[in-house]
């Protein structure tokens, strides 16, 4: 029995291995791509489509008008922008501070829309109560802490126009704006910096695999209409409409280019709040999903099915199991020292436990490459620091991911079992 | 016993591509990060 957990250990990290080469791979294509096209941005607009930028804003007194105030000088067309902010059920100043901001001489002839919203369904709800004032061609979302750079929407739709019959979203680049605050803001940066820049990339420059990841990004109003609005009931609404575009035959394109900021959680806590919610939602868009790996749905849908199936379920397992074996052997090697008779459950015949060590040892040097190769594109990010973070990450931070991950798909059986509705739960923001 | 010589075989040579192709992209990465560095930075230290 223990052979079978070694050799299944063994296979499923070579899998995780060859997934992350040919990720990296594309990526480095990509990089090398565009670095050879110049960056242009657009400068005659006028025949681009008319946007609404929703920003869904829960309790945001913080941040909103600085976000409000970068969409509002966004370098897009004014007369093609109408701005909806939701202050979904506020309880804080989060709509004064907006109608300060509506006052002002400067955006009091902007098409501006304060929606004062007390329904339920979270940031969902939030926007489809939304999307019934939105008169423009696409919906552009943005988080309430997003900050969105001059030209990001005008690069997102750059892209769309690029094929505007087949891509049915596009989605920007976001970073961590509070990066430095500590070691797991640090950490964080570096996931993030490393699945936008090798992960994103990778994914689309071979497959053209796009997934939105809940702001900054834009989607064609006549599709959400076609597909209901946001599910209300998916805890990651994003990724519950990126496969919901993938089905409808629309690709959800990559604009790199298009830069907004987004604050991440700065304490333990909330940090894994925050990510056992990604979890599970996730989780549940799996399984809503995984009926397409036995039908007749695309290709690409598959691919993207099985990319998220085999990160949350099969590798996690391949990990956790291998990660129990170590610890085993090493447990039982030290009590070895003063019970010579103790024996290992996990003996194995030949040097495949050998092989097993390789095999982990090349998805830990694959994950730090893989780091850095996203620093080296992020100019002024490869530096000495984050190399070691980048080193030691995978043994702090990372681990949480297992903890995370058991724990979110725990309460999903519990929620099933018992009934259970899942509660939306927003992160806590930071000054 | 059961007799795994049949899948050290295979360890030994998917140990052996993966190796040689993480060797590649290792010289890639380097080889992008040195242009950037030449590209762009200045020799300032970055937070």
């Amino acid at each position: 029995m223990s052979d079978f957990f070694l050799i299944f250990s063994v296979i499923s990290i070579w899998i995780a291995v060859l997934e992350a080469i040919v990720i990296m791979a594309g990526a480095i294509k990509f990089i090398f791509r565009q670095n050879r096209s110049p960056l242009t941005i657009p400068a005659n607009m006028e025949h681009y489509p008319t946007v609404s930028v929703l920003v869904p804003a829960h309790n945001e007194e913080i941040v909103i008008a600085s976000t409000v105030e970068h969409i509002l000088q966004l370098n897009y067309p004014a007369r093609k922008v109408q701005v909806i902010i939701i202050a979904d059920n506020c309880t804080d100043r989060t709509a004064e501070n907006l109608k300060a901001l509506k006052n002002k001489d400067a955006y009091r002839d902007r098409d501006f829309i304060i929606l004062e919203r007390t329904g339920k369904g979270g940031k969902s709800g939030a926007l489809n109560d939304a999307r019934k004032l939105a008169t423009g061609e696409w919906l552009c979302v943005y988080d309430a802490d997003a900050a969105p750079e001059r030209n990001a929407l005008a690069f997102l739709v750059q892209k769309a126009m690029e094929e505007p019959e087949l891509f049915g979203a596009v989605f920007g680049r976001n970073k961590a704006r509070n990066r430095s605050q500590n070691f797991l803001t640090q950490c964080i940066n570096l996931e993030l910096v490393t699945v936008q820049r090798v992960h994103h990339t990778g994914l689309w420059e071979l497959f053209k695999i796009g997934t939105i990841p809940g702001t900054n990004f834009i989607v064609k109003s006549a599709l959400i209409q076609e597909i209901g609005g946001w599910d209300e009931e998916a805890i990651t609404e994003d990724t519950a409409i990126s496969f919901e575009i993938l089905t409808r035959g629309q690709l959800i394109a990559l604009a790199p280019q298009a830069e907004a900021y987004q604050q991440e959680p700065e304490r333990l806590s909330v940090y894994m709040r925050q990510r056992e919610r990604w979890s599970k939602g996730n989780y549940h868009v799996i399984i809503d999903n995984i009926h397409h790996l036995f039908r007749r749905s695309s290709w690409r849908i598959k691919l993207h099915v099985l990319y998220y199936a085999a990160s949350y379920f099969w590798f996690m397992v391949a990990i956790i199991i291998s990660d129990i074996i170590f610890i085993t052997n090493i447990v039982y090697q030290i009590i070895a020292l003063f019970v010579p008779s103790i024996v290992s459950p996990f003996i194995f015949g030949g040097d495949i436990f050998v092989y097993l060590m390789i095999a982990w040892a090349l998805m830990y040097y694959i994950y730090v490459l893989q780091i850095n190769l996203a620093l080296a594109a992020d100019i002024g990010q490869s530096n000495v620091r984050n190399f070691i973070v980048s080193v030691v990450s995978y043994f702090t931070y990372s681990q949480l991911f297992l903890v995370i991950s058991v724990r979110a798909f725990y309460s999903l059986i519990m929620d099933k079992i018992f009934r259970r509705k899942t509660k939306w739960y927003k992160t806590e923001r930071f000054d | 016993m059961i007799d795994y010589r049949w899948f050290i075989i295979l360890c030994i040579i998917v140990s052996s591509l993966f190796t040689l192709a993480v060797i590649i992209l290792t010289i890639f990465t380097l080889v992008f990060r040195a242009r950037v560095i030449q590209k762009y930075d200045r020799g300032k230290p970055h937070v």
